[in-house]
């Protein structure tokens, strides 16, 4: 409401033709901005060719409404569309490739997107550029022409076109805003976030990494595309040189400086770096400030140095504060009072990005966030609700006893080049079972994870969920088919709550789709408060659901543990693997992690558990095999392996000493960390 | 058959031209290698570099022929002073504009270095001017012909030492990379840094020292186009992004792969450019996308597998 008021509000403040353009590109760069924070401070992908998806939709307005005659405002969205499906064809291929390989394509796709608009004379008339691209009209005044009139007789106020494109620009500004923020903050935002954390835990829970990468960049695409096409409209004409790589640039600086992964940083950016250089403009053509005074000229260059000079050392809090503002300050003074320096903006500019950059590293917004005070104001109040232990089985879909399936593996070989990592294992995990898997280091245990939940694909044999055929399948199937895991190396999605991580687990029975998030209808506003309800359960029935808001990576290892346990139980499924779940964790914690496997079990959960903390995998399975150098040489019950001539051998090295002399301490196996 | 008797006629100049541009930009290529490997970072204003080794030259050649000093004199003096320049730079750079934006999930470093090249960019205007500078060659003029039958082209002596020269620079960058005591502590760092610095090695150093040899090298690069290139203010923009493609299609963490990408793009730039001049600079990057769409970590790269 109060948006809707400032922006109705302001260019009938603001009466001025130029400050309401200025306000008209705001807006527009605000849209483009706030589709790129999504890719690259949420998502974590870097593109620096979202100048290029701008001149698409901005081409692809101007040819639409000048040479096929269509209405501008169906080839705003028309625009809006291209810019997506070229975003998602360039990514289709790109999004497969891991870390900055999107940078490194979007660059490229930058540059070809301007050469193709300077050499494709008959499309895009290159530099010579496409003209009269018409406005659009509405009260019978054509947008952005400066007649003024009054629509509301003679007593209303005074509008212009300017005004009214303004409005336009503005109000898809703010649907953008509030729509992002739909996403952002709900399931959307979270699973983005995840997937920047770890890719790989993502897939075990079912999600799609690919598909959710490539969605969100078309997502960006089509926010670039709109604002492009905006500002063809805007301008009237469009030449091939304003869309150079720096366009690109541009775009990825009003976000960074704004603020990446944060909500109003694209705005915050947008307005600062848009406004800033006419101000600078405006102030140093005016007489207003002593110029080339040299004493005041070196006494900026000296403050802003010596403060520059202790952020080097680093400081926090409010020192930081002051102290950033004292380089910034003493930059822009130092600029303001040198008449030579601002003659060359460009120059101001790029030393501007620089000094923002180095005190500012969060951007703006985080600037802002970290003042002093101000964090109390964020934060959003806490609302777990302790509902006492309860039973697994009313709040995730447990297999019921008819429909529970055994985990079977045939004949499995996983070589890496001429390493025999497994050399043809086969068992069975039968259902509603603990099935203990030990064998000394190396003996191919965490081989065997990966095979089975599709991180390898093993070079030979099968693995079978009941009749499914799994060991074709990516991690995010085989989790959605009903097997999933826990890390040896922990690996939550460290930023996000307890809560956040284990409401990730039930990724695949989810049902609202995106456009449903987007516009946050009510049947997607109760899932996410049916499984944040179940989320809060499944955390009462570990015991820690007290630890509900407290951000994953602050937490003890052993409790990591139990929030990897929740959340991969939050998927609901057939076959559990747990690698190494007492690495790492405090001896005193062993036995409340011995009593959740036992619980989990009981509550039907097959498991298949890799571990050398031999009491816990002696006390927790009913049935253990036993794997070394690839091969089994061992399986059946925990006493009956115990006295197995040949495991202990592997583990021991001789067969003079029986596993109570491993268990009382008596002969040392050295572990990894 | 008119286009292939177009083609066959233009092949040989249009290889002897790629290789010369081709070692150009491998030259300024290694220099994204040489930080990337040890920092994972790189200089988005090492085109930027090239042109001020570029204008350094222009200073140097002009100032020594106005005192009536032989050619080949500027030449020793500039080899000098612009690796000198350009090794404050690098530390200037690394200092004020990377090294307080190295941070996990951190693109500030993108900005920045992009930063740095628009300031550069202006400040070369600001000091030099807006015109294109002529730097003579110490060679000559003199294009050497070739015409044996079918192998008709013709190099500029400057053109043959251009190659020779960035050759060897990229062969002793190698040399000091993986033989020297220095190089294989860069390399430590590279592999990690926190162990690197429990062995004594002084991990900083290493990432300054990295960003002094990439500046050298682009500023390098810069002496030796300007006697067939012109000098001026955006000369690097363009060479810097393709050689950052071939640093890309080569692998960021494979000098030789670097090499070849880079003679081999410069190839089939000329080759491109016999049918049509102005898709010459489109070519480079349309090929990035075609291959790293078909090899996403470059021709010659080979993918790792993560560990869990």
């Amino acid at each position: 409401m109060l948006a809707v008021a400032v922006i109705v509000a302001a260019p009938l403040v603001l009466y001025d033709g130029f400050i309401q353009q200025l306000m008209q590109t705001i807006a527009y760069y605000t849209i483009a901005a706030i589709g790129l924070n999504v890719l690259v401070g949420y998502q974590g992908q870097v593109s620096l060719g979202h100048g290029a998806l701008f001149a698409f939709g901005a081409y692809a307005s101007a040819i639409l409404t000048t040479r096929l005659g269509v209405p501008v405002w169906i080839a705003l969205f028309l625009a809006a569309a291209v810019a997506g499906l070229l975003g998602f064809l360039v990514a289709l291929p790109t999004l497969r490739a891991r870390g900055h390989y999107l940078a490194m394509v979007t660059i490229a796709l930058a540059i070809v997107t301007f050469v193709i608009a300077q050499t494709w004379i008959p499309v895009t008339n290159g530099p010579t550029g496409i003209g009269s691209i018409p406005r659009p009209e509405w009260f019978g005044t054509t947008m952005g022409s400066l007649r003024k009139f009054r629509p509301l007789g003679d007593s209303g106020p005074v509008l212009t076109g300017q005004i009214l494109y303004f409005w336009v620009c503005a109000g898809f500004a703010l649907i953008v805003q509030l729509l992002t923020n739909n996403l952002l903050t709900g399931r959307w935002g979270r699973t983005i976030n995840a997937v920047r954390q770890s890719e790989i835990a993502s897939e075990t829970i079912g999600v799609s990494v690919y598909r959710m990468k490539l969605k969100t960049f078309a997502y960006s695409a089509v926010l670039a595309g709109l604002a492009g096409a905006l500002f063809a409209h805007q301008q009237g004409y469009i030449v091939s040189d304003t869309f150079t790589f720096d366009k690109s640039v541009e775009l990825l600086v009003f976000v960074i400086l704004g603020g990446a992964r944060s909500l109003f940083g694209p705005l915050i950016g947008t307005t600062v770096l848009v406004v800033l250089p006419e101000v600078l403009k405006t102030i140093g053509s005016y007489d207003i400030l002593p110029k080339s005074n040299l004493p005041l000229q070196v006494g900026l260059v000296i403050v802003g140095g010596l403060c520059a000079l202790g952020l080097a050392r680093g400081s926090r809090g409010a020192t930081r504060t002051m102290l950033s503002l004292g380089v910034i300050g003493g930059f822009l003074g130092f600029t303001l009072v040198t008449p030579q320096i601002i003659e060359h903006f460009l120059l101001v500019y790029g030393a501007l990005l620089i000094v923002f950059l180095v005190t500012m590293p969060d951007g703006m917004a985080g600037f802002l966030r970290n003042l002093p005070g101000v964090r109390q104001l964020w934060r959003v109040p806490t609302s777990a609700v302790s509902h006492g232990a309860g039973s697994l089985a009313g709040v995730v879909a447990v297999p019921l006893p008819a429909q529970r399936v055994s985990l079977q593996l045939e004949d499995i070989k996983m070589h890496f080049g001429g390493v025999k990592a497994i050399d043809g294992v086969s068992m069975k995990v039968e259902s509603g079972q603990v099935h203990g898997l030990i064998g000394p280091n190396g003996s191919g245990k965490s081989t065997l994870v990966n095979v089975v939940t599709g991180v390898y694909t093993p070079t030979a044999g099968q693995v079978r969920l009941g009749s499914r055929v799994l060991n074709t399948l990516r991690p995010h199937t085989i989790a959605a088919a009903g097997v999933t895991r826990t890390f040896q190396n922990i690996q939550l999605f460290k930023d996000l709550t307890v809560l956040d991580n284990v409401m990730m687990g039930f990724h695949t029975r989810r049902r609202a789709g995106f456009l449903k998030q987007l516009l946050r209808t009510m049947s997607a506003a109760t899932e996410e408060a049916q499984i944040r309800e179940q989320a809060l359960k499944l955390l009462a029935f570990l015991d820690i659901e007290h630890l509900a808001d407290d951000e994953a990576q602050s937490l003890p290892y052993g409790l990591q543990r139990m929030v990897e346990i929740a959340r991969a139980l939050a998927t609901g499924p057939a076959i559990l693997l747990l690698d190494e779940p007492a690495a790492g964790v405090n001896p005193s914690e062993i036995g409340r992690l011995s009593n959740v496997i036992r619980r989990v079990a009981e509550a039907g959960v097959t498991m298949l558990i890799i571990e050398h903390h031999m009491d816990l995998v002696m006390g927790v399975s009913n049935h253990i095999t036993v794997l070394d150098y690839g091969k089994k040489i061992a399986e059946g019950t925990p006493t009956s392996v115990q006295s197995n001539q040949r495991v202990i051998e592997a583990y021991l090295g001789s067969s003079e000493h029986t596993f109570d002399d491993l268990r009382r301490g008596r002969v040392v196996v050295v572990q990894p960390a | 058959m008119d286009a292939l008797d177009t083609l066959l006629r233009g092949l040989p100049q249009a290889i002897a031209s790629g290789l010369v541009y081709g070692s150009i930009y491998a030259l300024i290529a290694q220099g994204y290698y040489v930080t990337f490997s040890t920092t994972q970072t790189l200089n988005f204003a090492q085109g930027d570099f090239l042109m001020i080794g570029g204008m350094l030259a222009f200073t140097v050649f002009g100032l020594l022929l106005l005192a009536g000093m032989p050619l080949v004199l500027s030449l020793v003096v500039a080899l000098a002073i612009i690796p000198l320049v350009l090794a404050l730079m690098g530390v200037l750079v690394e200092r004020v504009a990377v090294r307080p934006l190295r941070r996990a999930f951190s693109l500030g470093w993108i900005l920045s270095t992009v930063g740095v090249a628009v300031i550069l960019r202006n400040a070369g205007e600001v000091i030099w001017g807006i015109e294109q500078k002529a730097v003579p060659s110490v060679f000559g003029d003199n294009a050497i012909r070739v015409d044996v039958g079918f192998f008709q082209f013709g190099v500029l002596p400057q053109e043959i030492f251009i190659l020779t020269a960035s050759l060897l620079a990229m062969a002793a960058v190698l040399f000091f990379l993986k033989q020297s005591l220095l190089g294989k502590a860069m390399a430590a760092v590279a592999l990690n840094a926190p162990a690197a610095s429990l062995m004594g090695i002084d991990v900083r150093a290493m990432v300054v020292l990295a960003y002094i040899l990439s500046s050298v090298l682009a500023g390098l690069a810069g002496l030796l186009v300007v006697p067939v290139l012109h000098a001026y203010s955006l000369m690097g923009v363009l060479p810097g992004l393709k050689a950052f493609a071939v640093a890309i299609i080569g692998g960021l963490g494979n000098p030789f792969g670097i090499l070849i990408a880079g003679l081999l793009l410069g190839v089939i730039e000329f080759v491109v450019a016999i049918f049509n001049a102005s898709l010459r600079d489109a070519v480079t990057f349309f090929l990035l996308i075609v291959i790293l769409a078909w090899r996403p970590l470059g021709l010659f790269e080979k993918p790792s597998m993560e560990k869990v």
